[in-house]
């Protein structure tokens, strides 16, 4: 039913490599590699092209984190602040409000099935998730953090020392050892065991509703919205907004555009995952729709035209009223409760 | 594939690992004369005069500029002699303020008639921010790295102007193609790079490493080559460096920013 992933060979070769060296008796052991648990229908589990393997050690170290408010600048707001685990790690506002108490111009993304990713943030600015975590720990508007003034925090606490000590071979507390085990534990978050999910693995049954919208999702949504991960992670302008005129350059509201400073990229954001969409409203990069059918009017009739609109939305996605709540019942069939209660409590 | 190069990585880094002395650099210690010191010692000036932040200096527009913020990546270094190259390894040097005294260590002795270095942070490291590396650490680089995209600031040089108005100005320049490189050679070589300019300039004596001994570079970074030529940057109207205008300051700087002053 489930794969599991298992890089034995590497892991005991990296030993072996590790051991070699007898400078140091007490370099830390890469520990217990973390199992991940793959629905089958996901395919292999990515590994991380920084070479930042799961431990057992590092995942829980990076949950850890995840968690505390300690990360921020008043210690008053932590990841999950935003990334609310119930929400598929969204947080269902609009725009999100930081240290500095300003609201955010972007709606917070979900976290989940990020392995198989590839761009992080809306726009894809972050190369990577080690990357990528030195972005909302350090933004004013986000964690308002200063690195320096964190790594003396985390020294001082009574248990990070030895935890971080313990997750990673070399560095102790340092911003690298920081970003690789939140990464680490990012990494973790899977989800695919919605009723969708098995009904593919065969494992149980839609309704005859949900079936329609299935089919209606694969022939108008799965060609940017593609396969089991229910993106193409790529990044498209799906006809928002019909003006890009605003005043520099690095707006956020020009889309990738502030990134590859390429016109066709105007207006052009992450194609987001569908998964348990029930529950990540409000939608799109600004969180301008608040449910699911103001989405699918969008498309219907809302499409804007511009120069860099995604040329397969020129003429909008045309649905009845009936394929809407069709397509609407499959969309809720992409809720795995299982995944959303995981952290309950946290 | 992906695991294989994993492995490969894991091994080879293992290797490297366990012998800390190995040059790590291409040649240079083939004939084993021994290895010396090179010291870098960079230090900014406003044409002949030491810089320092807080002072009003004047530049080509006849605004003046006082400045809070200078800071800098100065990177792969390289000692070029006759026969060969010594690349020096993790080679990052973060210059805050006035100057930077840099040593490089176990320099293969020999006879070096040319030097390179890049303003910047070459895109290999600069696609990655989780550095742990002496300054690319975001740590101790402090504010060097951008927060909504993967990337180095290559420069941050930061203050206030009073021209016909009053206000700040904000230089950030990064991206990989704003990456430049400054070669120095006393046999009147040139260089060339497929990617990025290399600007190729007199180094006035050789650097002669002697083993056990130690030389001194003074690199010279005369600031006021940023505000002029080919562009004069009025900064009334020219106070940020947002997508192309960070292209015309690096146009101002690539080829005449950095002098050798001397080799002692």
């Amino acid at each position: 039913m489930f794969q599991f992933r298992k890089n034995i060979t590497l892991f005991l070769l990296a030993l072996l490599v590790f051991t070699g060296c007898n400078t140091k008796d007490k370099l830390a052991e890469p520990s217990d590699e973390f199992r991940v648990e793959v629905p089958t229908n996901l395919g292999p589990f990515p590994e991380s092209e920084r070479g930042n393997f799961l431990t057992k050690e590092g995942v829980e170290l990076g949950e850890k984190l995840f968690f505390d408010p300690l990360l921020s600048k008043d210690n008053n707001i932590s990841c999950a602040t935003c990334h609310k685990p119930e929400l598929a790690f969204s947080d269902g506002l609009k725009g999100s409000i930081g240290a500095s108490g300003k609201t955010l111009e972007r709606h917070t993304p979900t976290i989940m099935n990020l392995a198989w990713h590839d761009g992080f943030f809306w726009d894809g600015g972050a190369n990577t998730l080690e990357s990528q975590a030195f972005g909302p720990i350090t933004h004013e508007d986000e964690m308002g953090q200063d690195l320096g003034q964190l790594m003396e925090e985390l020294k001082a606490d009574s248990l990070y020392p030895q935890l971080f000590e313990n997750a990673f071979e070399e560095g102790g507390i340092n911003s690298k050892n920081l970003s690789w085990a939140l990464s680490q534990f990012q990494r973790s978050l899977i989800t695919g065991n919605s009723p969708y999910d098995k009904y593919i693995r065969g494992e149980g049954n839609l309704s005859s509703l949900e079936k329609q919208g299935l089919q209606i999702y694969q022939e108008n949504c799965s060609s940017c919205h593609v396969g089991d991960q229910f993106s193409d992670f790529g990044y498209h302008n799906n006809g928002l907004d019909e003006k890009f005129d605003y005043t520099s350059e690095e707006e956020p509201k020009l889309g990738r555009y502030r990134i590859t400073f390429d016109s066709l990229d105007l207006g052009a954001y992450k194609t987001p995952t569908l998964r348990n969409i029930a529950v990540t409203a409000p939608y799109m990069h600004d969180g301008r729709f608040a449910t699911l059918e103001e989405v699918l009017n969008h498309y219907n009739h809302g499409i804007k035209d511009s120069p860099s609109l995604a040329p397969k939305l020129k003429d909008g996605i045309q649905l009845t009223a009936d394929e809407k709540t069709a397509l609407i019942a499959f969309l809720k069939s992409l809720t795995d409760e299982e995944f959303l209660s995981r952290y309950e409590g946290k | 594939m992906k695991k294989i190069s994993y492995l490969l990585l894991a091994l080879s880094l293992g290797m490297f690992s366990c012998d800390n002395d190995d040059d790590m650099g291409t040649g240079g210690s083939t004939d084993n004369k021994g290895y010396g010191d090179v010291t870098l010692h960079i230090q900014n000036f406003i044409d002949d005069e030491a810089f320092a932040l807080g002072t009003d200096y004047i530049v080509a527009s006849g605004d003046t500029i006082n400045v809070t913020t200078l800071k800098y990546f100065v990177s792969n270094v390289e000692l070029i002699s006759e026969d060969t190259t010594y690349m020096v390894p993790e080679s990052y040097y973060l210059v805050d303020g006035a100057e930077k005294m840099v040593t490089i260590e176990d320099v293969p002795a020999g006879t070096y008639t040319g030097i390179k270095f890049a303003l910047g942070v070459d895109s290999t490291a600069n696609h990655n921010s989780d550095h742990d590396k002496a300054d690319l650490d975001p740590v101790i680089s402090d504010g060097m790295i951008w927060n909504w995209a993967t990337g180095y600031k290559f420069i941050k040089f930061e203050g206030a102007f009073k021209g016909d108005t009053t206000g700040n100005f904000v230089f950030h320049v990064g991206k990989d193609e704003n990456y430049r490189e400054f070669h120095f050679s006393n046999d009147g070589s040139s260089m060339e790079h497929m990617n990025h300019k290399v600007s190729s300039m007199e180094l006035p004596t050789s650097i002669m490493v002697m083993d056990g001994g130690s030389k001194k570079v003074h690199i010279k970074a005369n600031w006021l080559e940023f505000f002029e030529n080919p562009t004069t940057i009025d900064l009334d109207d020219f106070n940020t460096s947002h997508g192309a205008k960070a292209t015309t300051l690096v146009e101002n700087y690539e080829s005449s920013l950095f002098s050798i002053h001397h080799v002692e």
